[in-house]
């Protein structure tokens, strides 16, 4: 009976070790909150703007967008895994313009300008991370009776490189008169993921849900002649630093 | 594979049986095992090959990529379209090749056959010199420009791969020495989504540049051959390797967002990323 007793206790533990060795990829997609402050302010700000084109002038904010991750890794613990990550982020907001452009010669109709203001925010960032795998603790094998759920804490620390743009869209001849602008910063982010295992043999597949926090702020934004946005002395940096929350999809072996 | 040898033998013994006397029988039977224990060395690799069957696998290359842009090469270079550029004659431009970066996510389904999916970004650019006198706004005298014209082309592909594995063919097998090669032919269909942009670079654009952007899309196929040689074949899988290959993508006609046709109506363009490639890739399995 003791022998019995002790290899149903043992069981989950030797099937988990066997985990160990498993390489996976995972895909991430999801919402994520940015505290975008500086910037918002600045394209607000009605001295800074060319407030003719804008027949209203309503306050925009830049504060969400979506991303993107992919990221491969190898497990040589049995509650840990290490690997590379890679994502891309972006966020936009826009405010419609309508000029009207006078014309000197009374016979020729005036000149309306339509199109749209498009200020985007994207990062693509670069980094290693590593899980801890709450399912594989003993605990978790006691507490959760669905063999099929999974629990990982997913830490990242990498580095991002992003950029500003500033777009006006002409509707009428197709132009767009783009302003770009690039900042880079070291990112930090933190998620716990809650997936079901779809599938075990002879691949494993997990769905689930993730949500986290990240950090990344950038340095201040310049041109590619080294301007600064807005200038010297009001510089302005990207805050991409916000709770994410997104599903998440792994294939491993 | 060995339900059907034992099959097969015991059918054989079972005919051949009753027709002779123990000798002949013994030689028969001794013939007989030659011929299993050949057929076993001839089917072992293949045997041994089959666990390779369910490896997935990540694969990231990289190659230079030709491209046929022969109309957009033509519009790049036409003075109509683009106006007066400098004040010496224009030399002709063209892009002709760019480098393309891919990422392919396989797994095996069969000792010769993966199957996956694949995303790549390809992109190409050339830079016109230009130096002109001109009446710019604001300013009240003709005044000499010196810069840059850049065009810029570029495309996100995405599809499925499959992937024929000669290294896991009989006669591969043979070779001790190509043990720790590999080799593979790659087929891929897909969808890619290109851009265009162009604009000038001068000292009237510090922070400022006026651009402008065109769209397309068109089918992808590509085909290749890759060979690899095999870091590692333990726990995990990992080679290194060269592809060689073609790649067919036109796209349909540029147009802006605002619907506009590159150039006109009468002049439109489509980007012509067709071409031979070759590069390194680099794959981890399991």
């Amino acid at each position: 009976m003791k022998t019995l007793i002790f290899l149903i206790v043992l069981i989950p533990f030797i099937l988990n070790s066997q985990e160990k060795g498993t390489l996976k990829f995972d895909f991430n997609c999801g919402y994520q909150a940015f505290q975008m402050d500086r910037l918002n302010t600045n394209i607000n700000d009605p001295s800074y703007l060319d407030t003719m084109l804008f027949k209203e002038f309503s306050t925009i904010r830049l504060d969400k967008g979506l991303s993107f991750n992919f990221g491969a890794s190898y497990q040589p613990f049995r509650l840990f895994n290490i690997g590379l990550d890679g994502s891309y982020q972006f966020g936009s907001a826009e405010r419609k313009f309508e000029a009207v452009l006078n014309q000197f010669d009374p016979l020729t109709p005036n000149e309306v300008i339509a199109g749209k203001r498009m200020h985007e925010v994207s990062a693509i960032s670069f980094g290693i991370t590593s899980e801890f795998l709450i399912h594989n603790l003993k605990s978790w094998k006691r507490l959760v009776t669905l063999k099929r759920l999974e629990s990982v804490l997913n830490f990242k620390v990498g580095y991002a490189w992003s950029k500003m743009l500033w777009n006006d869209y002409f509707i009428s001849n197709s132009e767009i008169i783009k302003r770009e602008y690039k900042s880079n910063g070291l990112h930090l982010a933190a998620r716990l993921k809650i997936g079901y295992t779809i599938l075990r043999s002879p691949i494993f597949s997990t769905l689930g849900f993730s949500i986290g926090y990240q950090y990344l702020q950038t340095t201040d934004l310049k041109s590619r002649e080294g301007a600064f946005f807005r200038k010297e002395s009001n510089k302005t940096n990207l805050d991409f630093s916000g709770i994410t929350a997104g599903l998440y999809l792994t294939v491993g072996k | 594979m060995a339900s059907i040898l034992n099959k097969n033998m015991l059918l054989l013994f079972i005919n051949i049986l009753p027709r002779f006397n123990m000798m002949e029988l013994n030689a028969l039977f001794e013939d007989v095992i030659r011929k299993i224990v050949f057929l076993i060395l001839l089917v072992m690799p293949s045997l041994l090959f089959s666990q390779q069957k369910e490896t997935i696998k990540i694969e990231i290359n990289t190659s230079y990529q030709q491209f046929e842009m022969t109309a957009f090469n033509e519009r790049i270079n036409n003075p109509d379209n683009f106006g007066f550029l400098s004040d010496k004659a224009l030399n002709d431009i063209s892009i002709s090749s760019g480098f393309k970066h891919g990422l392919i996510i396989s797994y095996q389904t069969s000792p010769y056959f993966s199957l996956g999916f694949y995303g790549s970004f390809q992109n190409g650019n050339v830079i016109r010199e230009i130096n002109y006198s001109s009446e710019l706004p604001f300013e009240p005298f003709f005044d000499t420009v010196i810069g840059e014209r850049r065009y810029k082309i570029n495309s996100i592909n995405v599809g499925v791969s499959s992937s024929f594995l000669l290294h896991n063919l009989n006669f591969w097998q043979k070779y001790p020495s190509l043990v720790k090669l590999e080799s593979a032919i790659t087929f891929q269909i897909g969808y890619g989504f290109a851009n265009m942009g162009w604009y000038d670079v001068h000292k009237y654009t510090v922070d400022e540049v006026l651009m402008r952007k065109f769209k397309s899309n068109g089918l992808d196929l590509g085909g290749g051959l890759r060979l690899g040689y095999i870091l590692l074949n333990d726990n995990l899988f990992s080679s290194i390797g060269f592809s060689f290959g073609y790649q067919y993508f036109i796209t349909s006609n540029l147009k802006s967002e605002g619907g506009k046709l590159f150039i006109d109506e009468s002049n439109t363009t489509t980007l012509d990323f067709s071409g031979f490639n070759a590069g390194v890739y680099l794959t981890l399995g399991k």
